[in-house]
Order: structure tokens, then C-alpha cells, then sequence
């Protein structure tokens, strides 16, 4: 059965984990926020004194991820693919950003570009680093009933719940098909038959969810649906939850002082 | 049109005609009282899927007109008719979609305007009922084929309609489910609509049959009549159940005690 990945150390008992995800969900986008903005002014050069506010952004985040108890195998898998498109990033400011260069044998490199490429890697780690706490430390049901509580649109929750709950039903589907082409011998090559097969196999797919989508909207009409989800549970909140908030956010401050000054 | 009568499910010469054309439904009448239990039998294609949808509302009807407790789909007071029917739907999947299934089971009560606190009483008795208790916070696509379909029924009896109408109910269920199923439908006080294969299941929890082919009524009557008239079952693609190929009618109402 696939699982939902986001949902996989949900259960953990961490002090995120016991946040109400009201108050974290809150904080760790503000946090995203304040170690994702930058404060130069527009076509400046990358000061190297950023750095160290930038990578100090990103111990705070990996200390959160830690707090957390997300196993870091984990959190580092997921971090393979933003991590290749950060080294292309890299590489292209590297090789194409104007200023003083750098020469490494026979290619030579700009060091604005690296720093900006440095600069880039770390705030942008910082932030997928805070998924990981604030989406992956509770239910999904309770981040989306957090997002509602924050009055993040209804239809936008809707979609973002309805996409989180489907998505496993046709990964399976999706599998169950695979499974039924290889059956009646069907081995993929690169020809015309292929790629008419699963052509063909991705069309019935999507007509499937159309009259599933059909399907589902006429049981939830019958339950008296009209357009917005009945919120079934209270969400509550101690005290604790404001002072954690409180504390991330200081340091979230201080890290965006430290790079306002630099 | 209005039934001063107040029938739980009136249908008046309804058709219904598929965007494309082909005609589902023809002309078809029916009508189930208080406490009436009526199984809409046929073979694939017959048109029972559509005719329990026509009677939800969920399509308009082409032609005809179809009373739920005397009043019709207008668009206007659609969710006092829906409180009263409860639909469960031939596959579970369509009708779980909620996260958690204490959330499927509470969405009903909770758009129906029940008070918070007596929707979890509610939803803790319909899991009761089919089984699931403790399941609360389970997620309904992690449950098996069996505990969907249990659950697909709890999201209705978590309200408490007058009128169940229930689509292919023992699909997925093994011996046992349909056992406790069986004993359910037959203890409930409800009115109820079923659309079926499962002759067996007609014959010990509906009174009334109604063999529809190719969108018409082709047979009315007793269930206990219609599943003994071998001919009639196979004009139309159905068998006699087992335990009662070869009986008479009579034969049949003292075993079943009727």
C-alpha cells in the first residue's frame, strides 16, 4: 500500500509534535519568511557577510528538524532533488555572474556568483528544512484544519485535501494498471506501441477520476454538502504553544537582525 | 407536482436519458412506504444504479417526477429531503473521502446542523453498529474492502434517514459481513431501496422486487414470488437463489417463516 509520505512521522512525540499546529504552522512560515528574505538593495553584489546570518538561518532550521526527531536519513533523501537544482544554480552563477573571478585552472569563476550561489543554497535549504516540522509533525487532517483556523481560503484547503486524499488512491490504481500491462506480457520499449499503450492507459486514468470526481461530489451532496467542510474536531492551544512560537521567533529575528546590520 | 401523502419514495413514470442519448430509465413507476423494503433486481446495464440516483436527486429526471416525502428536487429545500434518505454507494471509495474516518462518518451529521456534541455520540454509535469502533482516527483509504463498505454505511446511519438506499450493499463483504449486514437490514425500521445481484440477500431482508431491464419494469411483485418464478429470472439473465431453486412459494414463506 503507498503511504502518505508527508504523514510518515506524524505520530513521533516531540515537543513540535505536541505544538498546536495552529501556532506552529503560523511561526514556521514566518520563519521561512525571515531567513528567506534578503535585504540587499536591488542589482547590489552579495556582501560575504551574509553568509554567516544565512548559514545561521540554516542551523536554526536543521535544529528544529532535529528537535523534531524526524530521522535525518529521511529529511537528507528528500532533500536529493532541490539539491540538484540548487548545483545547477550554483554552477550558472558561478560561470556567468559579472565581477572579480576566480581561476580554477582553466575555467574561471566569479566570486559574487559563488556567493550568491552560497547565499541562494542556504536560505533555500532553510526553508525546505521547516517543511519538515510544519507539515510532517501532525496529521494532515490537522495541518488542514489549521489552515482554515489561519483563514487560508476554503477552496484552496479543499483542493490541497482532496489532491493529499486522491493521490494515494490512483498512485494504486496507477500501480494495479502497471501490474495488469505486465500480466498480458507488455514490456515497456522505446517504439510506438509503448508509448500508445500508456497513452492509452493515462487517458482512461483521467476519464476514471473525472466520473470518480462525479461519483464523489453526488455522495457528498447526499450528506447535505453545499460548499464548505463542516470542521469536525476543536483544535486547542496552551500556553506552551505561544512560548515556543515565541522563542523560534526570536531566533528567527535575531538571524534576520544579524543580516540587516551585515 | 406535490404527494399530499407525504410517501417516503414516490416515482411517476420516470425516464432518463444519458447526455449522449441512450435512454437508462423508461417510464418507470414505483412507490415505498413507511418501513417498506423493495430490491431493484436486473441484470448489468438494467438501470438500478440510475433509478437510485434519480430517486437522491443526484440526476434529473427527463421525464416523470420523483417525490421524496411528497416533495421534489428544486433546488430549494434539497437539504430537508436529503436529510432523510441515506445513500450508500456501490463503490465505498466515492463515498470516503474524508481524512479520518471520524470525519467521514461526522460529515452528514455535521452539515445537517446536529449539535457538536451529540455528532460524536452519533458517530461513535454508527461505528458501533457496523463494527468499527476504535477506528475513529483510522484512514478510510488504509481500511480493507470490507471495512470501506461497512463504513460507507455507517456515514449514513450516523444521521438516521428515513429512507436508506443502498447500492450493491454486500459487494466486498465476506460471509460474516454480509451475515451482519443481512441481520441489520432486517432489525432496521427504515424504508429501503436496494439495488442488488444478491438474490439471497433480497429474499431475507426485502418484501417487495422490482425486476427492471434495459431501463423498463418487467416484474412486480413479492419477493418470495418474483425468486421463485425461475422463468421470469432467467428471461431476464437472474437465477433463483440456491436454497429455494425448485420450491414453491409456499414452500418458501414457511421456511423463511412468513
Amino acid at each position: 500500500m503507498v503511504g502518505p509520505e508527508i504523514e510518515r512521522f506524524a505520530k513521533l512525540d516531540s515537543p513540535i509534535h505536541r505544538w498546536d499546529p495552529r501556532w506552529k504552522i503560523a511561526t514556521l512560515l514566518a520563519l521561512m519568511l525571515l531567513l528567506g528574505l534578503d535585504v540587499r538593495g536591488s542589482g547590489a553584489a552579495p556582501p560575504p557577510a551574509h553568509i554567516p546570518p544565512a548559514l545561521a538561518g540554516l542551523v536554526l532550521s536543521a535544529a528544529l528538524v532535529t528537535l523534531a526527531r524526524i530521522p535525518w536519513s529521511h529529511v537528507l533523501r528528500r532533500l536529493r532533488a532541490p539539491a540538484i537544482l540548487l548545483a545547477i544554480i550554483a554552477l550558472v552563477f558561478a560561470l556567468s555572474y559579472p565581477g572579480e573571478r576566480l581561476t580554477l585552472g582553466w575555467v574561471g569563476v566569479s566570486v559574487d556568483g559563488l556567493i550568491a550561489a552560497l547565499l541562494i543554497a542556504a536560505r533555500a535549504l532553510s526553508i525546505i528544512l521547516l517543511v519538515f516540522p510544519a507539515f510532517g509533525t501532525a496529521p494532515f487532517h490537522s495541518s488542514a484544519k489549521a489552515l482554515r483556523s489561519l483563514r487560508v481560503p476554503e477552496a484552496l484547503v479543499q483542493t490541497v485535501l482532496f489532491s493529499y486524499r486522491y493521490l494515494f488512491v490512483y498512485s494504486v490504481e496507477l500501480r494495479k494498471m502497471g501490474a495488469a500491462l505486465r500480466a498480458r506480457g507488455f514490456r515497456p520499449r522505446p517504439d510506438a506501441h509503448t508509448l500508445r499503450t500508456l497513452g492509452r492507459g493515462i487517458g482512461v486514468l483521467i476519464v476514471g477520476t473525472v466520473e470518480r470526481t462525479e461519483r464523489i461530489q453526488g455522495a457528498m451532496r447526499c450528506r447535505g454538502f453545499t460548499a464548505s467542510f463542516p470542521v469536525s474536531g476543536d483544535l486547542t492551544s496552551k500556553p506552551s504553544d505561544a512560548l515556543l512560537s515565541a522563542a523560534v521567533l526570536a531566533g528567527g529575528l535575531a538571524v534576520f537582525a544579524w543580516k540587516t546590520a551585515a | 407536482m406535490t404527494d399530499p401523502s407525504g410517501t417516503p419514495v414516490l416515482a411517476r413514470d420516470v425516464s432518463y436519458v444519458y447526455p449522449d442519448g441512450r435512454p437508462a430509465i423508461n417510464s418507470v413507476s414505483l412507490s415505498l412506504g413507511p418501513g417498506d423494503s423493495l430490491a431493484l433486481v436486473g441484470p448489468n446495464g438494467a438501470g438500478k444504479t440510475t433509478l437510485l440516483h434519480l430517486v437522491a436527486g443526484l440526476v434529473e429526471p427527463t421525464g416523470g417526477e420523483v417525490l421524496v416525502f411528497g416533495r421534489c428536487f428544486d433546488g430549494k429545500g434539497d437539504a430537508a429531503i436529503r436529510r432523510r434518505l441515506g445513500f450508500v454507494f456501490q463503490q465505498a471509495e466515492d463515498q470516503l473521502f474524508s481524512p479520518t474516518l471520524y470525519d467521514d462518518v461526522a460529515f452528514g451529521p455535521l452539515n445537517f446542523g446536529f449539535p457538536r456534541d451529540e455528532v460524536r455520540a452519533r458517530v461513535e454509535a454508527a461505528l458501533e453498529q457496523v463494527g468499527l469502533s476504535g477506528c475513529e482516527e483510522r484512514v478510510p483509504h488504509h481500511l480493507s474492502s470490507g471495512e470501506r463498505r461497512r463504513a460507507a454505511l455507517a456515514t449514513v446511519l450516523a444521521y438516521a434517514p428515513d429512507v436508506l438506499l443502498l447500492d450493491e450493499p454486500s459487494n466486498d463483504l465476506d460471509h460474516r459481513g454480509r451475515k451482519d449486514l443481512i441481520r441489520r437490514l432486517r432489525d432496521t425500521h427504515q424504508s429501503r431501496i436496494i439495488a442488488t445481484h444478491d438474490l439471497e440477500l433480497v429474499l431475507e431482508t426485502c418484501a417487495r422486487v422490482l425486476v427492471l431491464d434495459e431501463g423498463r419494469v418487467c416484474a412486480e411483485g413479492s419477493a418470495v414470488d418474483i425468486l421463485c418464478d425461475s422463468a421470469l429470472l432467467a428471461r431476464h439473465g437472474l437465477e433463483p437463489p440456491l436454497g429455494i431453486r425448485g420450491r414453491t412459494p409456499d414452500e418458501v414463506r414457511k421456511l423463511l417463516g412468513k
